[in-house]
């Protein structure tokens, strides 16, 4: 094999490195989503092979799969998400609008508390599961714990719900 | 000839019958003489007034003129664009096919009166239907009929294949889409134009060719608002019902799906400057856990014992001459400590290294016994220091 001399990434890699691994999500309005996306091919190979983890870009977002994790966050989040558009939809409310708003964190423990789906999220700590969605970067508290919107992340939790109504689990 | 204003004061007079006829014209198509009869109005005036005309069939139609206005007072207008726009094809590409072929002055203004006749109808027929499909798209999307998701699915998808998708494809430039053939009309038009010296022929084919080249602009404007409106609004009803029926679908099984794995924390723990967000990271995994927390007891920090040179050194000279210099180390620890360990004897006995005073080894040996430890130790004698 032959040596190699030196280490050449793109800037701020080890930024990008640290929050990819760390399920956040880059989205298209940040500096490091255009550096992720101008050495795409660079990124994908080097998560692959130091990670064995698959980089997933989209025109929105680029965030990281990982068949290693055990993670429950997409769950809970996913439970959550879909309690919430079931009472906007209820509400006559668009669905890209609302998930376009400013929401605030008492609002959306209120729509759960009254949802008829309450059950499915009675283990989801709220405030903890937004804190998380913080850190991931699919939400951006507005005031901090308080208020929130949502960022073009959310777009693949929706995707995943759109996924699972082609999905017909009695074939599978 | 009857008074047109007795037509219309019965129209009035009568405007719920006729609603009734028009219903029935629109539900079958014709109306049976069964049917007339039981809406109590006059066959025959119905017939004198001709609103209804009586088919060879024996079964009576809705005059054009009367449907269509009672249609556009009723704003009841249905979706009907395939259909009719394939109609308004077929006869306007005849027509157009028949002006080419004529030479006959006659047959030519004829062609053309009805070419333009035509097309003008096209034009407000689309434009109709193209206000009632923005309609149609808009109650869906607000949900004034209170559909449930699956129903707002359907009525969404029907109308993305029944109307948007034949109207894209007729208005799209083929050899033969209803554009294609309006433009045809314009060039036909034109060449005639500049082949008449007949005032009134070139009055009638600057008509056509104006009116063709108006209905054309007409369909590109109709044609954007269906591009800008409608289909992306049938496309997020369409996706906003499957986001809602695949959650609705999750929330009843939520362990039957898979779903993407995203990374996690990692556990590799390196210090950097963005040690902040792995602090960050974990404070928030605790933020709500309760736990007891233990504190175990400090050691009293004031009964540790520490090494002072200057005092020790000063103690020792006040003791001067020292016979033992260890058995003293010992015996002053002792003093200050309950246990004496070999850590503090040790550091003690440093002071044997001094400069300000006169060490002498002898060559007598002895045990001091410490807790941890037993030495055996030279017997030091320590003296002032002679000044030289």
């Amino acid at each position: 094999m032959s040596k190699i001399d030196g280490f050449n990434c793109p800037p701020r890699h080890y930024e990008i490195l640290k929050g990819l691994l760390n399920g956040r999500f880059l989205t298209h309005d940040e500096v490091l989503y255009n550096i992720v996306s101008d050495n795409i091919i660079f990124y994908k190979e080097f998560f692959e092979k130091s990670y064995k983890v698959d980089l997933e870009k989209t025109a929105e977002y680029i965030y990281i799969l990982s068949e290693y994790s055990n993670e429950t966050f997409s769950r809970n989040f996913l439970l959550l998400l879909s309690v919430i558009a079931w009472e906007f939809n209820i509400e006559g409310k668009n669905l890209y609008e609302e998930f376009d708003k400013k929401h605030t964190i008492n609002e959306i423990k209120e729509k759960v508390k009254n949802s008829s789906y309450k059950n499915s999220c009675r283990n989801i700590d709220i405030d903890k599961i937004f804190r998380e969605a913080r850190n991931r970067n699919i939400i951006k508290y507005i005031e901090e714990n308080v208020s929130f919107k949502f960022t073009s992340a959310i777009n693949m939790f929706l995707n995943t719900a759109k996924h699972i109504a082609e999905v017909d689990i009695n074939k599978e | 000839m009857i008074k047109p204003e007795r037509i219309l004061n019965y129209i009035v007079t009568n405007f719920e019958e006729i609603r009734t006829i028009y219903s029935l014209e629109k539900e079958y198509g014709y109306i049976t003489e069964e049917q007339l009869i039981a809406i109590s109005l006059k066959i025959d005036t119905l017939l004198d007034y001709s609103i209804v005309e009586e088919m060879i069939n024996e079964t009576f139609k809705m005059r054009d003129i009367w449907y269509a206005l009672i249609e556009g007072l009723l704003d009841d207008y249905s979706l009907d664009m395939p259909e009719q726009i394939a109609k308004y094809h077929s006869s306007l590409s005849d027509l157009y096919q028949k002006l080419k072929s004529s030479s006959i002055k006659n047959e030519s203004i004829k062609y053309a009166e009805s070419l333009a006749k035509e097309v003008t109808k096209f034009e407000s027929q689309l434009k109709r239907n193209i206000r009632k499909l923005i309609e149609e798209t808009r109650d869906i999307k607000a949900n004034t009929n209170k559909l449930n998701y699956i129903e707002k699915m359907k009525r969404a998808s029907s109308i993305t294949k029944v109307y948007l998708e034949p109207l894209n494809i007729i208005m799209k430039r083929d050899a033969d889409s209803m554009l294609v053939i309006i433009q045809k009309v314009q060039e036909e038009a034109n060449l005639r134009l500049y082949n008449l010296d007949d005032d009134n022929m070139q009055r009638i084919f600057t008509k056509l060719h104006n009116t063709f080249s108006g209905v054309e602009k007409e369909i590109y404007n109709e044609n954007r608002l269906l591009i800008n409106e409608v289909a992306p609004l049938l496309e997020r009803i369409r996706m906003e019902s499957e986001i809602l029926a695949g959650m609705n679908k999750f929330l009843s099984n939520p362990d039957s799906y898979e779903l993407p794995m995203l990374s996690s924390r990692t556990n590799t723990v390196f210090y950097s400057t963005k040690a902040k967000w792995d602090a960050q990271d974990i404070w928030d995994g605790y933020y709500d856990t309760l736990e007891d927390v233990i504190i175990n007891d400090s050691e009293d920090i004031s009964q540790q014992w520490i090494y002072r040179e200057d005092k020790y050194l000063k103690q020792l000279i006040e003791n001067l001459p020292i016979e033992n210099f260890y058995q003293w180390v010992f015996a002053t620890l002792e003093q200050e400590l309950d246990i004496v360990e070999s850590k503090p004897f040790l550091q003690l006995s440093k002071l044997v290294f001094n400069k300000n005073i006169e060490v002498n080894y002898t060559s007598q040996r002895m045990d001091i016994r410490l807790e941890d430890l037993t030495l055996d130790a030279p017997v030091v004698i320590i003296e002032r220091k002679k000044h030289e």
